[in-house]
């Protein structure tokens, strides 16, 4: 059985859930955006395995029956606030609860989209960086400082074509580093900052899911398409074929982080190069399935049903 | 140049400072590099890492680093700060400090995989797979929001003795549950949350492996000599030089009841807390293997 993890209140996972549905595949929803509310689990770890049960509304699943997982954790605005809970308890809690089922997702021995653990390296964007420009897609060139002076040196040494975003895991909006802002670079030395040489040419989503890999042209005349609207400009998608030695590194890449499904974030110059700025563990996918017309989800619910299937095959007895 | 970050009063920083220093070594504590007043300037791109950092007057490149030991993912003084923005700030220096650390071609004790390095206080059960790998014990545990499979724990293993514990996931604190109001209580804590049972467990005996070397505490049973083969298969297979691991004996034997990547100073006496901090200075001073040097082969191999 199909465990989807998510709340339902988020597009993707609503999505995922209606794909399901359409294909004929039967999953159970662990909905986190009432979680724990509604739903009995008992997980029991011991040096045999792991055992126990996540039970809902008219619905019981015992642990090994759970054949493939899909997790999408909502943040605090998809999620019901705990009753008769202090408000500043109530990040704790959700700390809780997903401390829990992360702990259970680990160590459950079923396909996963995704173990936590493999996503981890989205929140360092040059550790990814490291790892990335070993699988043939390369690495803008990119200054990580808290130096005022080395920071204005960068910009000169680029003419000015420099855009700054963020290092971490949170999000933040890419944007061109203006002459107005340099007045401002004395602030890095109270933490470093990411700069990086504005690389032309066009963004190209990747998603990749298990071994198929669905890639996405952008087309947008803003630095950070996904924001456009802000700036009244459009956005316009397309499906494409990746060069197949991209293609390859984008799934070696996956499959190295132990994802079963990324987003990956290319920028192709008009020379045919391929940069890559992110690998995202838990991607928004419904945005480009919705513009490209890519079956993303079709995909995804295959292969969350394909790797039941090779599970239950594995326990056949030979 | 030997980098050890952390605080200035950590004392496994002085200690491996002290003896870098008696091999006539030099070792710097730093414990903010990536913020004022050190400078910072790291240069990434699709061949090449080259860094240089200020501490004092003169800049330190990364081909004079010989050897750095981390206590510590960064640290920023909050005076001044509004929350979010610290937040933010704290995310951006801990996610340089691991990229960087990972482009030193230098040893690193230890060199931090991105899910130990962003999860150091993840409980046991995060850890029950790997150690389920390497055959290492761990104490039985349980989550549940259901009240009678929570008194049904107590009873998993009728020794007398062998009560339940009740320890939240994300905090430091447990609750021994030995009487029928405990018992109340806990339900009471079901109806907000599932909750994490453990049973009570004997005197914490704590190892810290360094390398290849397995260095008791005070007071360790004998059965853990048993154990130093899988141990060291742990830290390997995790990706550290240097951790610690707790173990106690509850009804069912001899179990790993805590993982600490940072491993805690108190816990050895006098002679441990040498040998493990000669460890440490054996790693850092290690002969690196040029045909690996990079520490992108490292970080290919270590992903977990």
């Amino acid at each position: 059985m199909i465990l989807v993890c998510g709340g339902l209140a988020d597009t993707v996972t609503e999505l995922v859930c209606a794909r399901l549905a359409d294909c004929g595949y039967p999953y159970r929803l662990l909905d986190l955006g009432c979680y724990p509310s509604g739903f009995r689990i008992k997980w029991h770890w011991q040096d045999s395995g792991l055992s126990g049960y996540i039970a809902g509304p008219d619905w019981k699943l015992d642990l090994s029956e759970i054949t493939a997982v899909y997790t999408r954790y909502p943040g605090p605005e998809g999620r019901m606030l705990p009753p008769n809970i202090a408000s500043e308890f109530v990040p704790l809690m959700y700390f809780e609860y997903d401390t829990g089922l992360m702990a259970l997702f680990e160590d459950l021995p079923c396909l996963m989209v995704n173990r936590h653990g493999g996503g981890m390296s989205n929140n360092s964007k040059t550790y990814q960086a490291l790892l990335v420009r070993q699988y043939g897609l390369l690495t803008p060139p990119t200054l990580v400082t808290n130096d005022p002076i080395a920071a204005r040196r960068f910009y000169e040494d680029n003419q000015g074509e420099v855009i700054y975003k963020s290092l971490s895991g949170i999000r933040s909006i890419v944007r061109r580093l203006e002459p107005e802002q340099l007045k401002r670079l004395g602030l890095l030395q109270n933490g470093p900052a990411q700069l990086q040489a504005f690389i032309p040419g066009e963004n190209v989503r990747v998603h990749t899911v298990g071994d198929q890999i669905f890639a996405t042209r952008v087309h947008s005349e803003v630095v950070d398409y996904r924001y456009a609207n802000r700036e009244g400009r459009a956005v316009a998608m397309e499906s494409m074929i990746l060069p197949s030695a991209i293609a390859e590194s984008c799934l070696r890449l996956a499959q190295k982080l132990n994802l079963a499904m990324t987003g990956i974030d290319l920028k192709e110059t008009p020379k045919g190069d391929y940069y890559c700025f992110e690998v995202n563990p838990s991607p928004g996918f419904l945005y480009y399935e919705k513009y490209s017309g890519q079956p993303i989800s079709t995909a995804l619910a295959n292969l969350l049903h394909n790797g039941a299937m090779k599970l239950n095959e594995s326990k056949l007895p030979t | 140049m030997y980098l050890l970050l952390g605080d200035y009063r950590d004392p496994w920083c002085l200690s491996v400072y002290t003896m870098l220093k008696a091999r006539s070594l030099e070792g710097r504590i730093i414990s903010s590099p990536l913020v004022y007043p050190s400078r910072f300037v790291w240069h990434l791109n699709n061949e090449q890492s080259e860094s240089q950092l200020w501490d004092a007057e003169l800049p330190i490149f990364d081909n004079q680093i010989t050897g750095v030991f981390v206590r510590s993912t960064s640290w920023i003084d909050s005076n001044g700060w509004e929350p979010a923005d610290l937040a933010y700030t704290l995310a951006e220096t801990q996610a340089a400090l691991l990229g960087w650390l990972w482009s030193l071609p230098c040893p690193v004790v230890n060199r931090y995989p991105a899910a130990i390095w962003y999860r150091p206080n993840a409980p046991l059960l995060s850890w029950q797979p790997l150690l389920r790998r390497c055959s290492l014990p761990a104490s039985e545990s349980l989550i549940t929001n259901v009240e009678h499979e929570a008194r049904a724990f107590e009873h998993v293993s009728p020794t007398e003795g062998n009560s339940a514990v009740y320890k939240p996931l994300t905090g430091n604190v447990c609750y021994l549950l030995t009487s029928e109001e405990d018992w109340t209580g806990l339900a009471a804590v079901q109806r907000y949350t599932p909750v994490c049972l453990t049973h009570a467990h004997g005197e914490a005996q704590f190892v810290c492996v360094v390398g290849e070397r397995v260095v008791k505490g005070s007071q360790v049973s004998s059965e853990i000599t048993l154990l130093e083969p899988a141990l060291r298969y742990f830290a390997k297979t995790i990706g550290l030089d240097f951790v610690e691991l707790a173990l106690a004996f509850t009804s069912k034997g001899l179990g790993v009841i805590a993982v600490e990547p940072y491993p805690c100073f108190d816990h050895f006496e006098e002679s441990a807390r040498h040998e493990i901090i000669e460890g440490i200075v054996d790693l850092l001073t290690a002969e690196i293997d040029y045909s690996h040097k990079d520490a992108v082969h490292l970080l290919k191999r270590s992903l977990l």
